[in-house]
């Protein structure tokens, strides 16, 4: 404790992603190791706080579970053998397989796929598009679309235009509804998507400040989030899973009939109100109770208390229906926008930063007939995001039938496809098809296992990060070690093949400095100047825009008649509904009333929670001994009916699969709901934790869903089903692999 | 003279442990140990009418500590600002510190042989910081100050909030309140 640091070096955290502008952190090195961390607290949005995962930083680097060196594989695919190579050989042996393959099928045959873990819009992602369409191909995909957030963007977009999403603006609000959210318990830090707002170093924060400031906070939600207990919830409505959007549309049609919507708003600035009106008849408050579990006098309070503050907002994250996530995903900005709260302070805002920082993922370059070949390029959806992104499902069915042909090799950069995708066994199924594949990550996932070259990633502490922005702010993280063993900054990895596969043109011949000052380069400041500016970083000019509110000109400027699409013709004419129903998931017990006696509980899971993200950092201990075991919530009372008790392995079998968790009592549960987390199979050598079984019979929830019935215009995968439970014995551990140890 | 002490202000606190590892990352205690700091859930009642409560427990530090009284070497000694300390070289690991504890607040290190426990990062405070969990807590649910300065912001908190002590009937005068709650929901936590 007395000891001084050698060194303090101002950098940014690696725990929501490599490549986000995420929270501060100043890493303190003594004698070249880095040895502790503390907030920065000039970083703007986290002000000098950490969450668990950025306290945890050092266990994190210096992890004995990280990748150590290069390996390829020996022997069968998903045999699980592997020598050490050196980086030479592993990356001349990338280039040489990649080459072959191009010349041999066609460049669309070469498909790259990225995770969380390397943020979205960030500099990785930006870098490995070019890669892509540098190569030629547009086969670029990732499980996020279809397990996670993003889907719901585009009904939002088909609704209320805008550039991503509007977000919660709580600084302002008297009213906050938390929809099926973490109350900011974990989610993603991105440069894009969420806008950053997702998550510990500034959700719960801004809840908390707001709360102190006499605004109420409502929870939708089947169980009472952290953010709601103390005292702070003013109302909790625990909804029946899968339901939500009956409970949305209720709130539309009371808010109509009783007149409290925005009438010059919705006057000026929608269409097809009329059309909306006669639609929500039929959520009649009292039908929507017996949908939701919601007793019809407090849908008809909270939709009359949401109408009538000006000041409230709602935040959605992950849609609690996935198969019917057109009627959630279009009726919450419907609600948002005809009570008037689009884009007014304390309502639900856009987000624009001073400036966007990237460069030219050379896409234009793909062919249009390269583009028509990506996996779901016919697709609305797809063509919806310009065919930039294929779909999953699609690569997924095209590998085990061939139709429309086979791919042939994948890359994959921090991604667990096995972990995160619906549904596992198919998915393994599907990789076992590729030729090549490489996997290239800090630690071993379920996915690494199936790959033919395997390449250790060096975490954010250890590169000469990128550049990020927030809002005004300009922030870099700056290197504090030397990367450890043989593990390589991902981002000079694929400069190194760009160059190798004679890219080295569109490459910056390989400069790895010349590619940040590219990427940079839109903010007017350079890297020099933001790696002078230290833990303070660099402020760039607001603009009048970002601090503009009702820009409505500009963010309907793309929808029809530059209106609100209440009716929405774009879809019609596309073969969708035009307006957003309650259809319910594949088995609930709306749906699926006659499955109730064999599978009489509901069944759903949570993304986020303090100590993990999705399938990362169950390997570090100071995180792992805080929730130590694959949990499922369950309500006391319910699991009593079944002589479980707390802690507890129990067996959850669906129609579709059976999955083993330890029981975590939880009474602000709906007792007649399992919760679930997803993301579970990483063992802790530290702890003496084993790995556990990812497939039928393991700790993945992902195999208890039904894969076939999809949201018919994303592909979307549901995650809610009915299950039975019963007490068993712990899951078989799967040794972890020597050689990557 | 000052006189350290804490408020936690439960109505900020999420329970999401930032704290516990934040000691840990701070003070470089392994995994495996019970650490310095613990987050407890007391959530009571029925669905749905249930109550839920999350707040952080560490060293009171108590005004008449038992931990000092029992311990033979005078390795747990209190500072001239208040603060309860701990000084590892003295310590033999009898653990009667742990037992006399009535919070649990402390524990024993089994590498080291030694006992453990919260001294309010006196290092950092000697060195004008606040303590480390004060001041990187996600919520920023703790204050930190001068209990003999009625004006700090801490003793103003304790007045104008009324902030209560765990368990005040043991005795031992702790110089950390808590703030937002309930006092029978407080005492839940060391049933």
């Amino acid at each position: 404790m007395g000891e001084s640091p050698d060194r303090i070096v101002s950098t940014l955290c690696h725990g929501c992603s490599y490549g986000g502008y995420n929270c501060g952190i100043l890493a303190y090195v003594k004698h070249g190791k880095m040895v502790r961390v503390a907030g920065n607290p000039y970083n703007p949005l986290s002000e000098g706080r950490l969450c668990p995962k950025g306290q945890s930083a050092v266990q994190w680097v210096y992890n004995e579970q990280r990748l150590k060196y290069p390996l390829m594989r020996i022997g069968e695919r998903g045999e699980e053998k592997f020598k050490r190579i050196s980086w030479d050989e592993a990356l001349n042996l990338t280039a040489e397989k990649l080459r072959a393959i191009k010349e041999a099928y066609g460049p669309e045959y070469i498909m790259l796929s990225k995770g969380q873990s390397s943020s979205w819009l960030g500099l990785h992602h930006f870098l490995w598009m070019r890669f892509l369409h540098g190569m030629g191909s547009a086969n670029l995909g990732w499980w996020g679309p279809y397990v996670c957030y993003g889907p719901q963007l585009m009904y939002h977009k088909l609704v209320i235009g805008g550039p991503t999403y509007a977000r919660a603006d709580y600084d302002n609000a008297d009213l906050i509804i938390e929809w099926f959210t973490g109350g900011g318990t974990g989610g993603a830090s991105r440069g894009g998507v969420e806008t950053t707002d997702t998550n510990m170093r500034s959700v719960p924060v801004k809840i908390l400040d707001r709360l102190e400031k006499g605004a109420r906070l409502v929870i939708i939600n089947p169980q009472l989030i952290p953010i709601g207990a103390n005292g702070r919830t003013y109302k909790w409505m625990p909804v029946r899973p899968g339901t939500d959007s009956a409970l949305a549309l209720a709130m539309i049609n009371i808010i109509i009939k009783e007149g409290l919507y925005d009438k010059d708003f919705v006057g000026k600035w929608c269409d097809g109100f009329d059309k909306l009106i006669e639609h929500v008849r039929q959520y009649s408050p009292e039908e929507v109770e017996k949908i939701t579990d919601i007793p019809a006098k407090d849908i008809r309070a909270v939709a009359r208390e949401y109408a009538k503050t000006k000041r409230a907002c709602i935040r959605v994250s992950e849609s609690p229906e996935k198969r019917d996530l057109q009627g959630f995903a279009m009726a919450i900005p419907i609600l948002i926008a005809i009570t008037g709260h689009l884009d007014r302070p304390g309502g639900n805002v856009w987000f624009h930063p001073a400036c966007r920082l990237g460069f030219d993922t050379l896409v234009k370059t793909v062919p249009e007939e390269m583009k028509a070949r990506i996996f779901g390029g016919e697709k609305f959806y797809i063509k919806f995001r310009g065919r930039t992104t294929c779909d999953l499902t699609s690569t997924i069915e095209a590998l085990i039938t061939g139709r429309p042909y086979r791919p042939k090799a994948m890359l994959w950069f921090g991604t667990n496809f096995m972990g995160t995708g619906r549904n596992p066994a198919l998915i393994a199924e599907a990789v076992k098809k590729l030729e090549f594949i490489v996997a290239v990550d800090v630690v071993p996932t379920q996915a690494t296992r199936y790959a033919d070259i395997i390449l250790p990633a060096a975490t954010r502490y250890e590169c000469d990060g990128e550049p990020t922005i927030w809002q005004d702010h300009l922030a870099i993280a700056n290197k504090v070690i030397e990367p450890l063993w043989e593990a390589r900054n991902e981002l000079e990895v694929t400069l190194d093949l760009a160059c190798r596969l004679g890219m080295e043109k569109d490459f910056w011949n390989g400069d790895y400095n010349a590619m940040l000052e590219e990427f940079v380069g839109p903010s007017g400041v350079t890297i020099e100047e933001l790696r002078a500016s230290g833990p303070k970083g660099i402020y760039v000019p607001r603009t009048e825009l970002m601090d503009k509110r009702e820009r409505y000109e500009m963010v309907f400027e793309n929808l029809p008649n530059k209106k609100v699409q209440l009716y929405n013709s774009t879809l019609e004419q596309n073969g969708y509904d035009a307006m957003p129903t309650y259809k319910g998931e594949p088995e609930d017990p709306v749906t699926t009333p006659h499955l109730l006696k064999e599978y009489p509980l509901i069944f759903t899971d949570e993304h986020s929670q303090y100590y993990n993200h999705h399938s990362w950092m169950r390997n570090v201990p100071w995180l792992r001994e805080l929730r130590k075991d694959p949990y499922a919530k369950i309500n006391p009372e319910t699991a009593r009916q079944y002589g479980i008790a707390d802690g507890d392995w129990m067996e959850i079998e669906s129609p579709h699969g059976m999955m083993k968790a330890v029981a975590l009592f939880f009474a602000g549960l709906r007792p007649d709901t399992i919760m679930g987390q997803h993301g579970w199979w990483q063992g802790c050598t530290a702890l003496g934790l084993p790995e556990y079984p990812g497939f039928n019979g393991g700790t993945n929830p992902n195999v208890l869903y039904n894969y076939e019935q999809r949201d018919p215009m994303t592909e979307n995968l549901t995650k809610n089903t009915l299950v039975r439970i019963r007490k068993t014995t712990p899951p078989d551990g799967v040794a972890p692999l020597k050689e990557m140890m | 003279m000052a006189r350290y002490g804490l408020v936690i202000n439960v109505k900020r606190c999420i329970g999401c442990n930032s704290c516990t590892v934040a000691c840990k990352n701070w003070h470089q205690i392994g995994a495996g140990v019970e650490g310095r700091r613990r987050v407890v859930d007391v959530t009571s009642g029925r669905y749905p009418r249930l109550s839920k409560w999350i707040f952080p427990i560490s060293c009171m530090q108590c005004d008449e500590a038992p931990c000092i009284t029992v311990c033979p070497t005078e390795a747990t000694f209190r500072r001239k600002d208040g603060i309860v300390a701990l000084d590892a070289a003295k310590c033999i690991g009898c653990k009667q510190c742990i037992d006399a504890c009535p919070y649990h607040a402390r524990y024993f290190d089994e590498k080291k042989g030694v006992a453990d426990g919260c001294d309010l990062c006196s290092s950092r405070i000697d060195g004008g910081l606040q303590p480390y969990c004060v001041e990187s807590c996600a919520t920023r649910a703790m204050v930190f100050g001068d209990l003999s300065d009625p004006q700090s912001d801490a003793s103003r908190l304790i007045r104008s909030e009324k902030g209560i002590q765990l368990s005040p009937q043991k005795g031992t005068k702790p110089k950390v309140y808590y703030i937002g709650i309930l006092g029978s929901a407080l005492e839940m936590s060391i049933v």
